[in-house]
């Protein structure tokens, strides 16, 4: 009897115990629910200076092979120990109040910002005219890295180039996509390298003096003629006899290696945001799925210590798209590419649990259409399941609102533009390149079509004045790019401290009326956020919240900026 | 007690506000409210260097601003959360090293370039072929294979980390083009120090495992005819003068001590065996098929040659069927009879004895677990790619040893099943993961070479 009055007890208060930390656990999620709901707009800044001087950092050696495993396994480990992001993704650090990136080393807003001319998309970052062909060619090396054969040469001019061919059987493969992509990065907004076509006979292509190169025996020695024929049997030539290459300039500025797609880099003072929260590295994921750059990886970037304007940084670039588009630089793309890593643990896991009866849906479809163009094609395309052939820590921390920026970017280039992308890869068939202008232009409609419609695609908010007082005004970029009918587009706001509950917009209004009580000129009022969302009369989902933030201007509330939710 | 109670609500308050909070908050709105700070040292770089950032232009203009006040930092809970990857990252780093000291010093090139410059003075460099229980084996091969030459030769010397040694010398003549009538010679040394031998017939005791050591010369030829690629058949004929003695393994007894009747201990043995042979593939790529068959038997007589009665016929066949599944899936079948008939009421010597056990048997026993006069093995494995370099297996082993094949009986196979990882590359199978379990334990295999 003794005994079971004293387990009476002892069970009451563990019971007691137990909702006493159930009450504190939920006051403490609620707490910290309340704390989400306040917002701080970002800085309203163009230029995030990073571009302040540094002592020159020592150059960053990488491996290949590291590379692989590390993106493959180690990173895909590690970030799995990242707890928080399994709760809520992670907002891009570096975005401003117009929900856009500010111009910095890695990132200049270009044709997002001003509709760049057919020229100018075509010209890409070129200052000059190209490599000088009049005379020889000095090749004072091979390239350094890479699969694809190639020289590092001086041009009658003696500017220095790194020069690539296309193998055999893939005649303008690799040249025409390295090209047409580096115009199209650069005019996204990434830095890159002055690419160029260039065609020169075979004699024009002479040694120099000293020129050492690292033979298929891993032995470095001196680079012979022999070699170089050797080299030039393996490539593709022009009718004529000519040899077609691809041209890149050399970099102005000491290399420094690559940089990582996460993390900081310790020796450089002005990288204060990890890669990884970049907006311009992950919504570079968008970009090169518009453009198959399935080969985006450390290997292919470049940080470059440059001197400008008294100071030296490093500027950020991205340096290798022979990959693009339809090649896989040697020939075209494979049945994987696009659709799943290299090594893709889904993909094995799925095979693995299915003892074989798995077979990946894409396998054995390949379909080329133009062998200068390789297989890329835009049925099958979906934006929001391309992959490159690694995993990217940034690419997978991209949030909708990521998506969004780097969809406006491509949505931005127009048909004419793509066209004079295309066109600066010289295909020699014009069937092939407007086979290439029409795949790029219908990956962009996807592209704007996913990202618009999932992400809301509200924006270019502005205050209006208005006969009850003012109204906060918007434009439904999705409906205006004829991706969503406006009778099926339903939008609701919420005025952050004052609406309970959401509150519905007139079905084919675009404006949120404001409370006159709110607007007062010349009141010193407090900062108002309105928080919008939309749907598709079909669809219970609301898009992700933006907010926009309000303050008081000389002629009543003005729009200071939004930010998007992060998810 | 209450006043504990009182103090644990707002602790616990705290806590959890703290933890919820840094989780469902992001970055941005953690790093923001913070005192701007000037960036600290990089780890890299001693903290004299880090002030030489300037903050201003050198005409002295202030500097424009940052999009953030100040470095971004993950959250105390990130941090804590890695502390168990950290030994890991420390191997990435030394790992990382490796690989970039492979690629910048060439290495995969270096090492083709030797292989190649190697086979241009008819040489080669060989990893295993010692079979089961000989440990990592390495040796080199001298030979001529050239594929239109009449005349061919190889001498592959192999050793193995436990000391198992082996060396051979063959000659080869063709009469007629492709093989179609060769002779051939060859001699060999061997030398197996530590053999292990749980006894005869299939009831031995896994406590009861000894070893021994085996050392064997032999000489002899053949002649035959392949008449298709890798599809032979010969008349073969050997000199073999075998000795045994005790095992070099300390940890077990001597096989001479616990089972001092085996024949073939005492003095070893002189054989001479000759007898046909024929191999026969039909395989779609014999270096990794998926589809095809291939069968092998010989029918050979032993004569010993010395006082010793051990004279008795070596005969047997086995077949390995590749059956495709579709897709990425095989299953692959073998199929091995091994026998010992002793002939005039002789013996044969235990060392000569088929076995049973082993990472290229039954996987789930032991090397060398069963050994009889009569043996029958079945494999059964379910392949399945999972990744273009990679296949898993599923597999079956089913054996048996007898004293005579009367005594083989379907009741008494020993199973053995499991499962396995295999790596391929351009020349097949090169790196094989097995686990096999039986009713005796789980073994864990690694090999070169596939199974079958």
């Amino acid at each position: 009897m003794g005994v079971s009055v004293e387990n009476s007890i002892a069970g009451t208060l563990a019971l007691r115990r137990a909702c006493l930390l159930a009450f504190a656990l939920v006051c403490a999620l609620a707490g910290s629910a309340v704390e989400a709901q306040k917002k701080k707009l970002p800085k309203a800044l163009d230029v995030d200076f990073d571009m302040n001087h540094i002592p020159e950092p020592r150059e960053r050696r990488d491996s290949q092979y590291y590379d692989f495993f590390d993106s493959s396994i180690f990173e895909q480990v590690q970030q799995a120990f990242d707890l928080p992001r399994y709760f809520r993704k992670k907002a891009s650090l570096n975005v401003n109040a117009s929900d856009q990136v500010p111009d910095s080393s890695w990132f200049t807003n270009r044709n997002g910002r001003r509709s760049m001319t057919a020229e100018e998309i075509a010209r890409g970052a070129h200052t000059g005219a190209g490599p000088d062909t009049s005379g020889p060619w000095t090749i004072v090396g091979r390239k350094p890295s890479g699969i694809s054969p190639g020289f590092r040469i001086r041009d009658a001019a003696g500017v220095t180039y790194f020069v690539k061919f296309d193998p055999q059987q893939v005649h303008e493969l690799a040249t025409g996509a390295e090209v047409v992509a580096n115009q199209l990065y650069y005019a996204a907004g990434y830095n890159t390298p002055e690419t160029y076509i260039a065609r020169l006979r075979p004699e024009q292509l002479v040694v120099g003096e000293g020129a050492r190169f690292i033979d298929e025996n891993g032995i470095e020695r001196p680079l012979t003629g022999q070699d170089v024929a050797r080299i030039l049997d393996q490539v593709q030539r022009l009718p004529d006899g000519r040899l077609r290459v691809v041209a890149k300039k050399m970099l102005a500025g000491v290399p420094k290696g690559p940089f990582q797609f996460v993390g900081v880099r310790r020796d450089d003072p002005n990288d204060w945001i990890p890669h990884e929260h970049r907006r311009d590295l992950r919504g570079l994921r968008v970009v090169a799925a518009w453009l198959h750059d399935n080969d985006v990886r450390e290997r292919n970037t470049l940080d470059m210590y440059v001197t400008e304007g008294g100071r030296s940084f490093l500027r950020h670039y991205l340096i290798d798209a022979g990959s693009a588009l339809g090649s896989e630089t040697l020939f075209p793309n494979t049945d994987r590419v696009g659709f799943a890593y290299i090594l893709d643990w889904g993909e094995v896991g799925k095979a693995t649990a299915a003892l074989g009866a798995y077979q990946p849906w894409w396998h054995g479809r390949t379909q080329v259409a133009f062998p200068s163009i390789g297989y890329i094609e835009s049925g099958r395309f979906e934006p929001r399941r391309w992959k490159a052939n690694f995993p990217i820590v940034a690419f997978e921390n991209m949030s909708t609102a990521d998506g969004y920026w780097a969809a406006k970017i491509v949505m931005s280039f127009t048909d004419p533009q793509v066209r004079a992308a295309v066109a600066a890869g010289q295909y020699s068939d014009p069937r092939a390149a407007e086979y290439l202008a029409q795949v790029l232009m219908d990956r962009r409609d996807r592209i704007g079509r996913y990202w618009y419609r999932r992400a809301g695609a509200l924006d270019n908010f502005r205050a209006a004045a208005g006969p009850d007082g003012s109204a906060l005004v918007f434009d439904d970029l999705a409906v205006d790019r004829g991706f969503a009918e406006p009778a099926e587009r339903r939008y609701r706001y919420r005025l952050l401290g004052v609406h309970r509950h959401w509150q519905d917009v007139g079905q084919t209004s675009r404006s949120v009326p404001l409370h006159p009580a709110t607007v007062a000129t010349g009141q010193s009022a407090a900062e108002l956020q309105v928080e919008l969302q939309v749907r598709d009369a079909a669809e219970s989902r609301w898009s992700p919240a933006v907010t926009v933030f309000l303050r008081p201007g000389a002629s009543g509330l003005q729009v200071a900026g939004w930010l998007r939710s992060a998810e | 007690m209450r006043w504990k109670q009182v103090l644990t609500i707002p602790c616990l308050l705290a806590g959890m506000g703290f933890f919820a909070g840094r989780v469902v908050a992001g970055p941005q709105e953690r790093s923001e409210g913070r005192p701007p700070a000037a960036p600290g040292p990089a780890p890299s770089e001693p903290a004299s260097r880090r002030q030489e950032v300037v903050r201003t232009d050198p005409t002295g203009a202030p500097s424009p601003e940052r999009i953030l006040d100040q470095p971004a930092r993950h959250g105390a809970g990130y941090a804590v959360a890695r502390i168990p990857l950290y030994p890991l990252i420390g191997l990435g780093k030394g790992f990382e090293r490796g690989l970039r000291a492979v690629e910048e010093h060439h290495l995969i090139e270096k090492q083709a370039f030797a292989a190649k410059w190697l086979a241009e003075r008819h040489m080669q460099l060989l990893f295993g072929g010692l079979g089961t229980g000989a440990g990592m084996a390495v040796g080199i091969n001298f030979f001529d294979n050239h594929p239109e030459g009449r005349f061919r030769w190889q001498v592959p010397l192999r050793i193995s980390n436990a000391n198992y040694q082996q060396f051979e010398t063959a000659v080869s003549y063709s009469f007629l083009p492709k093989h179609r009538l060769f002779i051939e010679g060859r001699a060999r040394y061997r030398n197996r120090p530590q053999e292990d031998f749980f006894g005869l017939g299939p009831s031995s005791a896994v406590a009861g495992r000894s070893n021994f050591q085996l050392q064997d010369r032999g000489i002899g030829g053949a002649i035959g005819s392949e008449f298709a690629p890798g599809a032979r058949v010969d008349f073969s004929f050997r000199y073999v003068n075998a000795n045994v003695g005790p095992g070099r393994d300390a940890e077990y007894g001597d096989t001479a001590a616990l089972f001092p009747a085996l024949p073939g201990l005492a003095r070893g043995s002189a054989l001479l065996l000759y007898g046909v042979s024929a191999v026969y593939p039909r395989l779609d790529n014999p270096l990794d098929p998926h589809r095809g068959l291939r069968l092998r038997a010989r029918f050979l007589r032993a004569d010993s040659r010395n006082a010793d009665n051990f004279n008795f016929y070596d005969y047997g066949a086995a077949g390995d069927i590749y059956i495709p599944l579709g897709g990425p899936r095989t299953l692959a079948l073998r199929g091995i009879a091994d026998f010992r008939s002793p002939r005039n009421g002789g013996a044969v010597p235990f060392y000569a004895l088929p076995f049973l056990g082993g990472g290229s048997t039954l996987r789930g026993y032991r090397e060398f677990r069963f050994y009889d006069n009569n043996a029958l093995l079945f494999n059964a494995e379910y392949r399945w790619r999972v990744w273009k370099l990679a296949d898993l297996v599923g597999f079956f082993d089913a054996g048996q040893v007898a004293p005579s094949l009367p005594a083989l009986d379907a009741d008494r196979f020993r199973q053995s099943y499991g499962g396995g990882l295999r790596f391929r590359g351009a020349t097949g199978v090169m790196l094989r993961f097995d686990v096999g379990h039986s009713r005796e334990g789980t073994r864990y295999y690694i090999s070169f070479s596939p199974e079958f």
